[in-house]
């Protein structure tokens, strides 16, 4: 009985392995400096009040847009960046936009990226394909990622 | 079992009238290419009749939203009346070229020209620009129908052969249908076309407007008076309507369908988050009675139950339906207010961006929790791509659905049960009462 015991447990062990839900996704390679933000409104006391998410980078599509990028205090005072758009199956981006950072009076946490992403990134996209971000200082790359642009309508 | 169509070169008369007699070199009828039917509706969205696939229209007029047009229904004889509005989208000229075959337009850059009727690396022939004029020399019908058609290009492409299968989806009749006279509607709602004016939607005259809008005040109080939740009130009364707007509706109505309640640019009924708002305010966010009625009661058993402090667990809503527009910003679901657009939920504070089910801080567990509550009050179908969730079978994939829940409200027992159960707590809900 005992051995019945341990080869169940066994079993119930690899069981649970396989069904483990995933582990928390890795951080993006610009993490460290850049974020996305969105304003809104929210009632708040019975008084409507402005505010703003900033979150990690994220695919685009209707269901998910920004309203631009935003760098932390780990990003160089000197930073610039370029976004870029490159449709499916396309070989070279096919829009980009480039800013340098200001300052930002929604959070003083962030600076705001000096560039307009509705060059690059339409709010209601019609063609697929990816958004790149590149990062420089210094005339060093910081970092460069790279997100989907999907049309999620259905 | 496919069929190879000719087209003879109808001459249609009426359209000639209304050009002022001016000669046409090519046909002015319309082919419906929508499978298996395309609705028509009237001015105001809602479905009267059905074309089916290959149905033959004349169109005499144009909504300046540029995307419906206003046909004739000569050859449905059961649509009455015999004018209505469709989808441009699902219509395709019968204008014919000089050897005879349909003629059409490419519609958009980039239309992949096929070797097959198949998505497929291997099927890539050349992509076709915006406006390649092409002869269409085979249209599967039936079952074997896929929205493929074989083409002829009109004129040779360096790169392209001459032959091949493309989206019908992406071609347009190539004619001018801004040619088309406006068509508006007057105060008395007949409909009447101008050739030189411009119409704003939703334009009013003023006395049109304060007349519904004291109607709208009265509808509120007395509702209040007798201790029911004006927003339900005016549910019911879009029910017995048969489904039509009343008029001085207490919330904004068309077409049937109702606006949930919004408080600002993104706050909503009962605290949750309208994201990605249209313009102008409220235009996305119009739903059936019935799916109005049960995403109220479930945003607010949400709130009261799942979320009662806010934060990543607000409910964050998008698309709904559209006030005037069935079909919109490629929608193919989001037409008769039954579906809503909703965003994975997210541990910690409340954020208005968007993530995915593989976002760091996404929390699976309350959005399993919402899915549950959801499907108890009716909800069905539920699209949404976690593998987990897919896995436990409370979410099916549907492409595209990495990051959002879209569920639907059909009017089901489940639905109906939710809805007449609903009772509007105030303190939770102020919006609905």
């Amino acid at each position: 009985m005992p051995r019945i015991a341990v080869i169940l447990s066994v079993l119930l062990m690899s069981s649970a392995a396989f069904s483990q839900e995933e582990a928390e996704p890795a951080p993006g390679p610009c993490h460290q400096y850049l974020r996305v933000f969105a304003t809104y409104d929210e009632l708040v006391n019975g008084k409507l009040v402005d505010k703003v998410s900033t979150a990690e980078l994220t695919n685009w599509s209707r269901n998910s847009t920004f309203e631009g990028f935003v760098a932390t205090k780990d990003t160089p005072a000197n930073a610039d960046l370029t976004v870029e758009f490159t449709k499916k199956k396309a070989k070279k981006a096919t829009k980009s936009v480039h800013g340098g950072f200001k300052d930002w009076k929604l959070d003083a946490n962030y600076r705001l990226a000096d560039l307009d992403i509705h060059k690059v990134l339409d709010k209601r996209p019609t063609a697929e394909g990816t958004y790149t971000v590149h990062l420089h200082a210094d005339g060093k790359n910081l970092c460069t990622e790279t997100k989907p642009v999907v049309i999620d309508a259905e | 079992m496919l069929n190879v169509r000719f087209f003879a070169a109808p001459v249609s008369l009426a359209a000639l009238i209304f050009f002022g007699g001016t000669a046409q070199a090519e046909t002015l009828d319309l082919k419906v290419t929508a499978n298996p039917s395309l609705r028509v509706r009237t001015l105001n969205g809602e479905h009267f009749c059905s074309l089916r696939q290959g149905t033959i229209v004349t169109p005499i007029g144009r909504v300046d939203d540029g995307e419906r047009v206003r046909v004739q229904l000569t050859n449905a004889p059961n649509c009455r009346p015999n004018t209505g509005y469709v989808d441009k989208s699902y219509l395709r000229s019968v204008q014919t070229g000089h050897d005879g075959y349909e003629q059409s337009e490419v519609n958009t850059d980039g239309l992949s020209l096929r070797s097959s009727p198949r998505v497929d690396e291997s099927t890539y022939k050349c992509a076709l620009s915006r406006a390649t004029k092409v002869d269409i020399l085979e249209e599967p019908r039936g079952q074997a129908a896929t929205n493929w058609l074989r083409v002829k290009l009109v004129s040779p492409i360096s790169g392209c052969p001459n032959e091949g299968w493309v989206s019908a989806s992406y071609l347009r009749p190539a004619l001018d249908l801004d040619s088309l006279p406006v068509v508006r509607e007057d105060r008395r709602g007949r409909t009447e076309q101008c050739t030189d004016c411009e119409l704003a939607p939703g334009r009013r005259r003023g006395t049109d407007a304060t007349a519904d809008a004291a109607r709208a005040i009265e509808s509120r109080a007395r509702s209040a008076e007798a201790g029911q939740s004006p927003f339900i009130t005016a549910l019911n009364a879009i029910k017995n309507n048969r489904g039509r707007c009343p008029r001085g509706s207490a919330y904004p109505c068309n077409r049937g369908l109702i606006q949930m309640p919004l408080v600002g640019r993104n706050a909503a009924f009962c605290g949750s988050n309208h994201y990605n708002p249209d313009s102008p305010p409220g235009s996305d966010a119009y739903a059936a009675p019935h799916t109005a009625c049960a995403l109220g009661a479930l945003a607010q058993e949400w709130k009261k139950t799942a979320c009662p402090g806010g934060g990543g667990c607000r409910l964050s809503w998008g698309d709904i339906s559209h006030k005037t527009r069935p079909r919109w910003n490629g929608h193919v679901s989001h037409t008769d207010g039954e579906c809503i657009d909703i965003r994975p939920f997210n541990v910690g504070e409340f954020s208005n961006t968007g993530r995915t089910w593989q976002s760091r801080g996404y929390d699976r567990q309350k959005t399993r929790d919402f899915i549950n509550m959801a499907r108890r009050m009716g909800a069905s179908p539920i699209f949404f791509n976690d593998r987990q969730l897919r896995k436990e079978g409370r979410s099916g994939y549907a492409s595209g659905h990495e990051n959002h829940i879209h569920i639907c409200f059909k009017n089901n027992r489940t639905t109906q049960a939710t809805c007449n159960n609903f009772r509007v707590d105030p303190a939770v809900c102020p919006e609905l009462q």
